[in-house]
């Protein structure tokens, strides 16, 4: 299992690439304006700058979180990978629990990235964020849960192997769960829903990828 | 009693409405060398693919030591090598991190043997797989199922696009091990006189059957090309079951039969032929006349249960 955890983790390195360096591009960003903003006015409040960088991650990080899941499903396909691994002493659950293993450590390590900055700034300015605690908090644990829900998709569609499907899902899906979000709020609804999708998409990619042609 | 390593019951397998193989049977016993023919598209692959777990059959079931191919854990899937057509490889990787993962995945690796056939087979470990030549693919591929220590080893057309040298230093090195260690072996090809050499029992697939299963000498003994010369015009019509072809040339009549025996050359007799001559044939011969397009209803009968 290690082993299939290893080569995972190796192979999703390429991918991971891009939605870091974005995060990263996008933070130094975020931290510039609010270090600039700070230096103009040290009195006022930097939550507008922050609520303006939540929306953008909100917008950039879950397509990401989609790639994630076609990318691990895409390149097995095209590259075979299962089928080899199949020829040696493993099966194709612990192929596939190696494989969310790593994906859902990969978006977690993603989100936690920003929740870790979010976290960082309003302990570094708590008198120039008043509520941002409690307003942030749960917005980009919903984020969180938002990049699973696009993650499990992304692998369900990925098992379909078909580019075209997979663009058009991949680039659709997280803005009908965006809307789904701007229109419910972040109220306890949307967590239900997103939770739901996710164990469904899981189940079903898992119940295919156990039983389809490979 | 002895757990056969292949068990196939009742296979039925279909794509988008055509069958594909209808109703295969085939039991392959530990220490055998079966040699798995039959035309493009006939099946074989599908077999395989099945019998792994690669893909699943509409209809019965198929059995790896005594384990369904759907419920096959990690310890049953290390008793099987794999050699497949095209050679299932992670293209991107380079050799040296393939041969890692392999070794990695395989509880019993014999380091001995595989360094010992990839010093023969020269590979480059820093090439990538995807830039290595068909021949040393196949090579790679063989020399990492072997090197798992397989007690079963499948091997799927693993010589399609090989040249002549390749391919025989290729077989020269399977008959070797397998003289050696006594595995058993499923082998499918396009090449006869390769499947000749090894096989000690073949099956025939034709038009998803499974048409013959049998030793590979009993099939030899039991498909006869007969020519029979006459005095006057050859008999248009002869009442007698099995035969697989028959070409009339005037006086000139040459039938293959199938299930030949005594009886029959008997019956034959009674047609007074002036010469009745048996003309020597090779597998390849017997297996182009069992998949003629046309051919009459052929089973092979066996006699009794033959093991290897």
């Amino acid at each position: 299992m290690l082993t299939l955890i290893k080569r995972e983790s190796q192979s999703l390195c390429l991918y991971l690439a891009l939605p870091v360096l974005v995060s990263i591009f996008i933070a130094i960003l975020l931290c510039l304006d609010i270090t600039r903003r700070h230096q103009f006015s040290p009195y006022s409040p930097i939550s507008n700058s922050m609520y303006e960088f939540f929306w953008v991650i909100a917008f950039i990080l879950p397509p990401l979180c989609v790639g994630v899941g076609l990318y691990q499903m895409l390149t097995d396909h095209y590259q075979k990978i299962s089928p080899f691994l199949l020829t040696h002493a493993t099966t194709r659950s612990r192929i596939f629990l190696a494989r969310i293993t790593i994906g859902i450590i990969a978006v977690l390590i993603l989100s936690l990235f920003w929740l870790a900055l979010f976290a960082f700034l309003i302990y570094k300015y708590p008198r120039y964020l008043p509520g941002a605690l409690e307003f942030f908090m749960p917005r980009l644990i919903l984020l969180t849960i938002l990049n699973l829900t696009c993650y499990s998709l992304g692998i369900l569609i990925g098992l379909y192997r078909n580019k075209l499907i997979a663009l058009t899902a991949g680039l659709l899906l997280p803005y009908i769960l965006i809307s789904l979000i701007a229109i419910k709020g972040f109220t306890l609804t949307p967590v239900i829903l997103l939770l739901l999708i996710t164990a469904a998409a899981t189940i079903r990619t898992w119940q295919k990828f156990l039983t389809q042609p490979l | 009693m002895t757990e056969n390593a292949v068990q196939i019951d009742n296979l039925v397998k279909y794509f988008d409405g055509r069958c594909v193989l209808d109703g295969i049977d085939l039991q392959i016993p530990p220490g055998c060398i079966y040699g798995l023919l039959g035309r493009n598209g006939a099946g074989k692959t599908t077999i395989i693919r099945i019998l792994l777990g690669l893909d699943s059959p509409t209809r019965g079931q198929t059995a790896l030591f005594g384990c369904d191919s759907l419920q096959l854990s990690a310890h049953d899937r290390s008793r099987i090598g794999y050699v497949a057509e095209g050679h299932h490889l992670i293209q991107h990787y380079p050799v040296a991190k393939l041969i890692k993962l392999a070794q990695d995945l395989a509880p019993q690796w014999n380091r001995e043997l595989f360094d010992h056939l990839i010093n023969t087979f020269r590979l480059p470990l820093d090439r990538k797989v995807k830039k290595l030549s068909t021949g040393m693919r196949a090579q790679l591929n063989l020399a990492l199922a072997l090197a798992a220590n397989p007690e079963l080893l499948i091997l799927d057309d693993p010589t399609l696009g090989l040249d002549t040298i390749v391919r025989r230093q290729f077989l020269e090195l399977a008959i070797d091990l397998i003289q050696k260690q006594g595995r058993t072996i499923l082998f499918s090809s396009h090449i006869l006189s390769d499947v000749e050499r090894i096989a000690d029992r073949v099956g025939i697939l034709l038009a998803g059957k499974l048409v013959v299963d049998c030793p590979l000498d009993q099939l030899k003994n039991r498909v006869k090309k007969i020519r029979l010369i006459f005095d006057r015009s050859a008999p248009t019509e002869l009442h007698l079951t099995d035969i697989i072809s028959q070409q009339y040339d005037n006086r000139e009549l040459i039938l293959t039969i199938a299930n030949w025996n005594r009886q029959k050359q008997t019956y034959l007799q009674t047609y007074n032929p002036t010469s009745l001559t048996e003309i020597p044939l090779s597998l390849e011969d017997i297996f182009i006349e069992c998949t003629n397009p046309n051919p009459a209803t052929l089973t092979i009968e066996t006699q009794g249960d033959h093991p290897c």
